[in-house]
């Protein structure tokens, strides 16, 4: 059995999205067999994706959509999370990375991501429009 | 009140403002956190930041936290967290910011080390 798609859900770009699918997040996570631990990690992980998006993909207009899919591969014991978005296309390599050892506000929501994730990356659109993140994380076998 | 305009409950210790940011801080609430914090720094002066009852906090609410300090260390005033929730706590390692702020167990302590004490 490969990935099952486990939720699939359209939100507006907005910040007042964030606390629901954040809700709705930690239901699915904990349904697929996500320790807490993990539950956490890809609660924030789509958190500050999402936040991105709103901030910089869509900026102040603050208008578009989010579309979020979220799959469960039981045999691989992993959750991939596809994020699209129809905001101007996005090149992760001329992100500056952050430097943990520089103290500052900002930066610290791709850091996260990639922290928290096992693969984080960019895929091709299918109709070329906007931007598709993925998002992978290993979540061990159910106790 | 809208979320968007929360307000965050404030008490005075002495010279200190003690200041408890409830429930979520994120994108969406962290303006206000930080707006708040930063308006309490420039006016009443040092400030603790309570997150007993932080459930969450994202990027945007750790920076907000990173400016309250900065801003505090250019004026010479403190600034320390105390109570810090597990949820924040775990976000504050992952930033490696744990052992940039002062953080105290207890709200006694930090008036303590913050050069008060609690006054009734």
């Amino acid at each position: 059995m490969g990935d099952v798609l486990v939720f699939k859900g359209v939100f507006r770009a907005q910040p007042e999205m964030l606390s629901t699918l954040r809700a709705r997040l930690r239901e699915i996570a904990a349904d697929c067999g996500c320790s807490g631990e993990n539950v956490d990690c890809l609660v924030l992980a789509v958190n500050e994706a999402c936040s991105n998006i709103i901030r910089h993909g869509y900026g102040e207009k603050k208008r578009g959509e989010i579309i979020i899919e979220i799959f469960h591969n039981k045999n691989e014991h992993e959750i991939r999370i596809r994020i699209q978005d129809f905001a101007p296309h996005v090149d992760l390599s001329r992100i500056k990375k952050r430097d943990p050892a520089v103290v500052k506000p900002g930066g610290l929501g791709l850091y996260f991501i990639q922290k928290v994730m096992d693969k984080v990356e960019f895929l091709e659109p299918s109709d070329g429009k906007g931007n598709v993140l993925e998002l992978v994380k290993k979540i061990g076998r159910k106790a | 009140m809208t979320k968007k305009n929360k307000y965050y409950p404030v008490n005075r210790h002495g010279p200190v403002t003690v200041i408890s940011l409830t429930g979520e801080i994120d994108m969406q609430t962290s303006p206000n956190a930080r707006e708040q914090m930063l308006d309490i720094l420039k006016k009443k002066g040092s400030l603790l930041v309570d997150l007993s009852k932080t459930k969450y906090i994202d990027s945007s609410g750790v920076a907000s936290l990173v400016e309250g300090l900065q801003l505090a260390k250019s004026r010479k005033l403190s600034f320390a967290l105390v109570e810090v929730s597990h949820s924040v706590n775990q976000v504050l390692q992952l930033a490696r910011l744990d052992k940039v702020f002062p953080i105290h167990q207890t709200l006694e302590q930090a008036l303590t080390a913050m050069g008060t004490q609690e006054q009734g």
